[in-house]
């Protein structure tokens, strides 16, 4: 059974892709459905769905043996794969070959591994030939975390970034580095990282906004991330301000790293709640 | 009567010869003045002093009508600048679209009484101020349209510190502009009245999360135009004015203002455009009248983008308002400092310069050229004279622009490829032969508009701030 899924076409089409997901972190979604369809039919559905949903880059891959239909799906979060999953179970509907489920998944929402992801859909629907109609959501395997010790340094300054990179590296941290606001919060849902370095004067999205978004995402899945202020700012008002919005420490610059450890440390090592 | 042509001719070709000559003079004080800044601004640190207690806080005055779509993402981004204390003061000018709703939503304000405004300036009646403790540096001021004096002087009468900064709504600024102006006005504090920031233009730039983020030069015609005439007015003309405190404009896009001063001197002048160097002008009489030490300076470095009008209609509309705040400015105020020793440099060289040879360029240039047409038509043996006047006045001009190209690549380099640079001579030739005269045209037709609604001041400015509005919408 595990051997067939493997040697799926569907896999084989979308292996590439899905490794480049995984190692860019960047968003991507799977439909999984069950149908007969022949070659004709297939090219139907994907000018239907290029003529719905233009802006969505997708792949679709057809399995005959198995007589599933694989559709892949370019930075779409679960809620939209969901609802463009709608979109191809109307088709299926109205060319009456729909015979079976639909799946839907979306890579890093409902897996931590984009490959394992779609093994796992494909798992499912083989293993289940008789499930109703209907669209399902995969519910994959999700670490809270790939590193327990990992940090997530935010600062414009390259210098600062990589100063920090290399010494946490070398402490044995697991370190991303984002140079502004966006880019730190597009890190901060990839990695998860137990602590978060920022600066105040962050560019895109400024930094208390950048913390409060980080906090609201924190509070949402129910992680212990902590943030940290490692900032040029040394009004009074800025760290009465930040420790409102639940920050945990607040240093200026300029800096010292072994004070600077202690504290992550302090932060790092902490008893983990229980999630 | 042909030599009176030829004599009358010829006093036109000195006269643009004496333009360039004292612009000549002028660029030689900016690559004086030039070294010093990028020394200057070479050894700040600007990272530092964004956080610093030692800065003095600022109030940055926007003044807003119909800018629904924009003002969102600007606000935000001025929200985000790297300045250890500042506020924000949003002033909706009775926007006729939903610029006060979409202002309330985004930050969720609340609404209180006016209160809390000093009335120091009279300004239109204002209707509320709006906040939220969430964004303790953001206000919005919301009152009954006055135009964008007026509103300015609402912003200041709620400004709570003594520095402010006057932003056009549709304009960028770089996280660092503000930081940077205020370390020049730390240099001197008791002496700065007036930073003025540098304007470049957005168009051709890649804009991302309300930041350039990839300088380019604009693709249309229009907007390369005012690139190149843009450089020249504020690296070769503004640096040096500044270098012998002669500068007579502060941009009304992007400029710091000791707020005591604007105070005394009556806030800024509304019911016509040109509020910007009429505020300067009323700065530098004051300072010289009461005889007190002061400086206005301009700071190249301190960077806001602008999008350039990129339609010859709305280009000319634009200059002929500036033709017209500029005579209104000189009649009201030029004329009173005209030629008088006490007013030193302001005196004696900028308002001189200014009267001369900008306001009344138009006339000197259109005459000149006819009496020259007219003597070649009863004479043809002159148009040598014709030809090597007009030659020297292009060479002469070309050497001006490259100059203020040359400041540009030695000091900033934000147009760092060859090619750029070398579209940027090209425009630089180009502007003689069509531009130039243009910008003569538009401001003679200025004049008219002048003259013409001389009884309807009030009425004007209104319209003449939508166009601004119209250009950001094209």
């Amino acid at each position: 059974m595990a051997q067939a899924q493997m040697g799926s076409r569907i896999v084989q089409s979308f292996h590439h892709f899905l490794h480049y997901y995984q190692v860019s972190q960047l968003k991507c979604g799977i439909i999984i459905a069950r149908a007969d369809m022949n070659e004709k039919q297939v090219d139907k559905l994907k000018s239907y769905v290029e003529k719905n949903e233009p802006n969505t880059g997708c792949q679709i891959s057809y399995d005959k043996e198995e007589g599933l239909l694989g559709i892949l799906l370019d930075d779409c979060s679960l809620g939209y794969t969901h609802f463009y999953a709608l979109h191809v179970q109307d088709f299926l509907r109205e060319q009456r070959v729909l015979n079976g489920g639909i799946m839907v998944g979306s890579f890093p929402e409902n897996s931590d591994k984009a490959e394992e992801m779609l093994f796992g859909m494909l798992r499912q629907m083989i293993d289940r030939p008789d499930s109703q109609e209907g669209i399902r959501i995969y519910q994959g395997k999700k670490e809270q975390r790939n590193h327990e010790k990992s940090i997530l340094i935010v600062d414009s300054d390259r210098d600062v970034q990589k100063l920090l990179k290399t010494y946490f590296n070398r402490k044995g941290y697991q370190v991303t580095t984002a140079g502004d606001g966006k880019e730190g919060l597009e890190r901060f849902e990839g990695v998860l990282p137990s602590l978060v370095i920022t600066e105040i004067n962050l560019s895109a999205i400024g930094g208390y906004s950048f913390i409060n978004q980080v906090k609201s995402i924190t509070n949402e899945k129910g992680l212990d991330t902590e943030v940290m202020v490692l900032t040029n700012k040394q009004l009074e008002e800025d760290i009465k301000r930040t420790f409102e919005y639940g920050v945990a420490e607040y240093i200026t610059k300029p800096f010292s790293l072994v004070e600077l450890e202690a504290r992550v440390k302090r932060l790092v090592n902490r008893q983990p709640k229980n999630v | 009567m042909r030599d009176v042509l030829l004599a009358y001719g010829i006093f036109a070709m000195y006269y643009v010869l004496t333009i360039n000559t004292i612009y000549l003079g002028i660029i030689l004080f900016s690559m004086k003045k030039i070294f010093k800044i990028m020394k200057e601004s070479f050894y700040s640190k600007y990272d530092t002093l964004s956080g610093s207690k030692h800065v003095p806080p600022i109030s940055i005055l926007v003044p807003a009508y119909n800018e629904e779509l924009t003002i969102k993402e600007n606000v935000r981004s001025l929200l985000a600048l790297h300045y250890p204390k500042y506020e924000v003061i949003v002033v909706n000018d009775g926007s006729g679209d939903k610029t006060l709703d979409v202002m309330i939503d985004e930050f969720e304000l609340t609404y209180h009484p006016p209160t809390m405004i000093q009335n120091t300036i009279a300004t239109e009646k204002v209707r509320g101020v709006y906040y939220n403790p969430e964004f303790p540096n953001l206000y919005l001021v919301d009152k009954e349209n006055g135009g964008k004096a007026d509103s300015l002087n609402a912003g200041i009468n709620l400004s709570h510190y003594p520095l402010i900064s006057s932003i056009d709504a549709d304009s960028l600024l770089e996280k660092d502009a503000l930081i940077r102006i205020a370390r020049k006005y730390m240099e001197n504090p008791d002496e700065y009245v007036a930073i003025g920031g540098n304007v470049r233009i957005a168009n051709g730039c890649r804009i991302k999360n309300g930041m350039v983020e990839k300088v380019n030069l604009p693709k249309k015609m229009w907007p390369m135009f005012q690139t190149v005439e843009y450089l020249k007015a504020f690296l070769g003309g503004r640096i040096g004015w500044s270098e012998i405190n002669g500068l007579i404009i502060v941009s009304g896009a992007f400029g710091v203002f000791k707020k005591d001063y604007v105070v005394k001197v009556g806030g800024y002048r509304g019911g016509y455009p040109g509020e910007d160097m009429n505020i300067i002008l009323k700065l530098h009489r004051y300072m010289l009248d009461n005889k007190l030490p002061y400086k206005i300076d301009f700071c190249p470095d301190a960077v806001c983008w602008t999008q350039a009008p990129d339609s010859y209609k709305i280009l000319s509309s634009q200059r002929k308002r500036w033709g017209r705040g500029n005579l209104k400015n000189m009649i009201e105020e030029g004329r009173f400092m005209f030629m008088r020793p006490k007013y030193k440099v302001m005196g004696w060289l900028t308002i001189p310069y200014n009267i001369i040879f900008e306001t009344l360029s138009p006339y000197f240039r259109i005459t000149g050229l006819l009496a020259l047409i007219g003597y070649s038509l009863l004479d043809m043996s002159g148009w040598t004279i014709m030809a090597v006047f007009m030659t020297i006045n292009v060479l002469f001009g070309t050497l001006l622009g490259l100059g203020s190209l040359l400041l540009e690549e030695m000091a900033f380099q934000r147009y760092p490829k060859f090619r750029q640079y070398f579209k940027m001579i090209g425009y630089t030739v180009l502007m003689f032969f069509g531009y130039r005269q243009l910008g003569i045209l538009w401001r003679f037709l200025g004049h008219i508009d002048f003259f013409k609604k001389n009884n309807s001041w009030g009425t004007m400015t209104r319209t003449s701030w939508n166009e601004d509005e119209e250009d950001q919408a094209a």
